[in-house]
């Protein structure tokens, strides 16, 4: 570049200037027009929840696709839950449970990878109450969620997601977000797990009377389905439960 | 537990950890969970590189050190190229007696070579392990690039023993940066045109011009 006298300085950094004025122009229009497409999108998504609030009610399948668009763009899926009819007079009360129900909806999901969908209800309790302290729509309730608000916001929650329930393994209970059952022998397993960790092939074999084939095609599934984490380390594969990944030892 | 010891996760004592999880779903988030651990744990103690039996890797690679600054380097242990999982290593927990079987951490660093996250210090001899980047080259560019900037060192010529070493870059992430790794970001930002390295007749590193 070319540079002669004092002038040329001037110049030069008079158009960086320019420049940047015109880049954040540029920027501030584009985040406007982003804003405004975000809210028209937020206004269609509301507006379609209550054209369809009766189907989303009925068919899961659709009421789950729903949900995770709504979350995703920060509309409230739940909305649609409570009637109708008194829609305008939701308590606060029923916001807070609302708003809670969300959260677990959302462990649930960002979780179920790690746990197969079935999570102890004491943990997810745990969770939200560590970090109800950073999310200001939860602040209220910092360190005050007890298990049984979690049970409450899940019978909340069954309107728009029926997958999500509460269920007993053994004496404990948890939150399965996963639409399969357990058989009679997988809750035993889980129990069994639950207590001491883990289980093994001999173990159930020894301890219940299982053959075999009964014990091997029941953790397999386990398995499958993510529900327990497979240790090979000793000379038998042993089979942990989920839920002792956050255990501290 | 003092805040100068690593606090691990609590599925570091989970016994599973250690093994390559038959279901494909919980093996990708099992990845996943030991990539974010292996970044964490580098971070927090400053290891810039392992060697791939995960142990912090003090040896330098097949590029001389040819730095002026006569530093003292901590090396040179032998590294095993079997992986021989001994003491010290992430991949192995004694208060649980479990350890990662060699396929399985394989499997870990090339999910975290896929991501971008660390890479092989020679590609054609593993024995000299890993650079991990908890940041990436271009952030780390970016990091030294605007201390440069910060500190109106524009136009001055400094040694890479005065990057890394010096007091003035004391309070710096990049304090004490391996020197290999230096090297790989300051061609970045030759690259970028913001750096010239000046070498010797002999090609060695004599200093860096920053622009």
């Amino acid at each position: 570049m070319s540079r002669k006298g004092l002038a040329s300085f001037e110049n030069h950094s008079s158009q960086q200037t320019k420049f940047q004025n015109l880049g954040q122009q540029l920027l501030r229009s584009q985040h406007e027009e982003l804003e405004t497409q975000f809210q028209v999108f937020q206004n269609a998504l509301t507006a379609f929840k209550e054209q369809y609030s009766a189907e989303i009610m009925e068919n899961p399948k659709f009421r789950t696709e729903f949900s995770e668009i709504c979350i995703s763009f920060g509309v409230d899926p739940l909305i649609v839950s409570t009637d109708k009819n008194k829609s305008n007079t939701t308590s606060e009360t029923d916001d807070k449970y609302n708003h809670l129900a969300m959260r677990i909806f959302e462990i649930c999901q960002l979780t179920k990878s790690l746990n197969g969908g079935i999570i102890p209800i004491a943990d997810m309790t745990r969770m939200i109450n560590n970090e109800a302290g950073v999310d200001p729509m939860m602040s209220s309730l910092h360190n005050s969620i007890k298990e049984v608000d979690v049970q409450k916001a899940i019978s909340n929650l069954k309107n728009i997601g029926g997958e999500i329930q509460m269920i007993k393994i053994g004496s404990s209970n948890y939150i399965k977000s996963i639409p399969q059952e357990l058989n009679s022998d997988q809750s035993i397993i889980l129990a069994t797990c639950e207590s001491i960790g883990h289980v093994s092939v001999n173990l159930l074999r020894d301890n219940f009377g299982w053959r075999k084939i009964r014990c091997k095609s029941n953790l397999e599934e386990l398995v499958s389905n993510g529900l327990v984490w497979v240790d090979e380390f000793g000379n038998e594969k042993l089979y942990w439960a989920t839920s002792w990944i956050n255990k501290e030892l | 537990m003092s805040s100068n010891t690593f606090k691990y996760p609590t599925i570091y004592n989970f016994p599973p950890f250690f093994t390559k999880q038959p279901n494909l779903q919980t093996f990708q988030i099992q990845l996943q969970i030991w990539q974010d651990l292996i970044l964490d744990y580098c971070k927090f103690y400053k290891i810039w590189s392992l060697s791939i039996n995960g142990q912090p890797n003090t040896t330098t690679t097949s590029i001389t050190d040819d730095d002026d600054d006569g530093e003292e380097d901590v090396d040179n242990d032998d590294i095993d190229i079997d992986v021989d999982i001994s003491k010290n290593s992430i991949f192995k927990n004694d208060k649980i007696e479990r350890y990662a079987k060699s396929d399985f951490i394989l499997d870990i660093i090339n999910h975290m070579i896929k991501n971008g996250k660390c890479e092989w210090i020679d590609a054609n001899n593993h024995k000299f392990g890993l650079f991990i980047y908890w940041y990436t080259l271009e952030e780390w560019a970016d990091k030294l690039y605007d201390w440069i900037d910060n500190t109106g060192q524009n136009n001055t010529v400094l040694t890479l023993y005065e990057i890394r070493k010096s007091e003035l870059t004391e309070n710096q992430e990049f304090n004490n940066i391996n020197l290999n790794l230096l090297i790989k970001i300051l061609e970045i930002l030759v690259k970028l045109n913001k750096a010239l390295i000046l070498k010797d007749d002999s090609g060695s590193i004599v200093g860096v011009k920053f622009s």
